[in-house]
């Protein structure tokens, strides 16, 4: 049975948001949209303008964050530690770009924005698990997840499903994880629906595809949008969430995560996992640099959401040094008896 | 994706032990060894157990699995990059060091001259393929040993180095 599409809400954009639209070239629809997630529109805007710092995380399969820090710093990268990710380093200084460093090439660090830890850290993978990674390419948290079998040891324990339709994007899963050094992780180039079997695995990571609106302030491109683009991706995501359901076993784990900002693609996807036995949980952290993530809305026009979407969290430029983000955390009710 | 049989473990093993007594343990300490095919060339992997016991249809068809070692040809087996970075880690066995100005060179493609080897396994002789590492001995890449160890002309041709791996992905 195919469910309706979720309606793409509109909402008025009013002169001023008209004319900063204009002048920055963006489309008014979507910015109208985003600064409904906020109550600080004018740093939203401001971040939406401006790239955010880069970070880089240290990778545990490799080597320590302290190793990677003094390997750095001695060639003149000045990098800032966090508490959200002990093994995410801010880029203060980079003499060089940190993927042209022989620390790069022998993988022991990747390009990770902050925001993005935040899915592998709400799964919280532990050493032993069957890990899905549903939309894994290029392997940013897929890595993340592999250091977490490790258990702060160099070998991963249990092993990760890593699924990526896209044969370019699947070249550069591959290429990320054997740079790395990871060794439990089974990469298979189709989609997560097409993925076999049911209820095996531990934790489902899926990092969706979507409409990347949180991606604008590096990505002049994404600027522009049309509300159909927000259509098609929720109907996209509601039948990985059905894969990520089927394939999920009872009592598991689901983190599911976008970088965009659109309800009709995070919220509502949480509330349809809710209506199919879902609980949503806290994440288990609250804020970065010291400033409180943004919580799930709970009213959007042409939604029904469940008021436990609330515990889902956004990261928004501006108001966090980060991408936009928006990241759940969700069990799967066990088999009842 | 599956588990090697016994003629492909033998041939990595006896490969890695060749190179120094040991070391085979040392490389695979405690994983297990598995085979990939793709665009019909057999890499052997690196990985677990527990991979290696999923159900058969999420191994079947694997793009890629586990970290690969090298690939088996024939009834042998060569290096690969990430081979010969875990082989670096536990022996000096057919590696030389480079300076850093000349690891920098190798990891653009370029070729070692003999000046800038600053140790090599006293058995390397031309026509050997050598790992070559950097002042730490961390592996940069794989090479052939092409002429003398001293003086201003090439010592080692590059064969595959890290430098594949330059790229600036970001999230
Ligand atoms: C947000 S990106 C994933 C980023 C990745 N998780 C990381 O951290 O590096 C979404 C990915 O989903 C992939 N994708 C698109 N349709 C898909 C589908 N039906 N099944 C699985 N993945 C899909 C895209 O090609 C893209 O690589």
């Amino acid at each position: 049975m195919t469910e309706p599409d979720f309606p793409v809400a509109r909402f008025a954009a009013g002169p001023k948001i008209r004319e900063w639209s204009r002048k920055h070239g963006f489309s008014d629809w979507m910015v109208a949209r985003i600064l409904q997630l906020t109550d600080r529109p004018a740093d939203v805007l401001e971040g939406l303008l401006h790239r955010p710092p880069r970070y880089l995380r240290a990778n545990p399969l490799r080597a320590s964050v302290e190793e990677v820090l003094s390997r750095l710093e001695a060639k003149n990268f000045s990098l800032a530690r966090n508490e959200l990710d002990p093994n995410i380093l801010k880029l203060r200084q980079a003499p060089i770009s940190p993927g042209a460093t022989i620390e790069h090439m022998q993988g022991l660090t990747t390009p990770q924005d902050l925001a993005s830890a935040s899915a592998p850290l709400a799964l919280g993978a532990q050493p032993g698990d069957i890990v899905a990674d549903l939309a894994a390419a290029p392997g940013v948290k897929t890595l993340h997840v592999a250091g977490d079998l490790a258990g702060g040891g160099l070998r991963e324990r249990g092993a990760i499903i890593a699924v990526e339709p896209d044969a370019d994007r699947m070249r550069a899963l591959r290429f990320n994880l054997e740079r790395c050094g990871a060794t439990s992780v089974v990469m298979r180039n189709h989609t997560a629906q097409e993925l076999p079997g049911k209820a095996w695995a531990d934790r489902v990571l899926l990092d969706a595809p979507c409409t990347g609106e949180g991606t604008i302030p590096k990505d002049k491109n994404r600027r522009h949008g049309k509300p159909e683009e927000v259509t098609a991706m929720a109907a996209l995501q509601r039948e990985l969430v059905d894969a990520a359901d089927r394939i999920l076993k009872p009592g598991g784990t689901l983190v599911y995560a976008t970088c965009t900002f659109a309800p009709e693609e995070n919220e509502a996807q949480v509330s349809r996992l809710v209506g199919k036995g879902y609980r949503v949980e806290p994440l288990g952290f609250d804020r970065v640099a010291s400033v409180p993530l943004v919580p799930g809305v709970t009213q959007w026009p042409g939604l029904e959401l469940d008021p436990s979407v609330a515990r889902a969290r956004h990261f928004l430029p501006g108001v966090h040094p980060t991408l936009g983000f928006f990241v759940a955390k969700l069990t799967k009710r066990e088999r009842a008896i | 994706m599956r588990q090697a049989n016994l003629e492909e473990e033998t041939a990595v093993l006896g490969f890695l032990e060749a190179m120094e007594k040991g070391l085979s343990m040392k490389v695979l300490s405690g994983g297990a060894l598995g085979v990939v095919e793709r665009d019909g060339i057999q890499f052997a992997v690196l990985t677990s157990q527990a991979l290696l016991s999923l159900p058969q249809d999420l191994l079947a068809g694997a793009e890629a699995a586990g970290l690969p070692l090298g690939v088996l040809e024939g009834d042998g087996f060569h290096l690969d990059l990430q081979g010969a970075a875990l082989v670096a880690v536990h022996t000096k066995a057919q590696t030389c060091r480079v300076t850093e100005q000349a690891a920098k060179l190798f990891l653009y493609g370029r070729n070692v001259l003999g000046d800038s080897v600053v140790w090599h396994e006293p058995g390397l002789k031309r026509g050997d393929a050598c790992i070559v590492c950097n002042g730490r001995g961390e592996s940069l890449g794989l090479g052939v040993v092409v002429g003398p160890f001293k003086g201003m002309r090439e010592a080692v041709k590059p064969v595959q180095d890290l430098g594949t791996y330059l790229r600036d992905q970001d999230e």
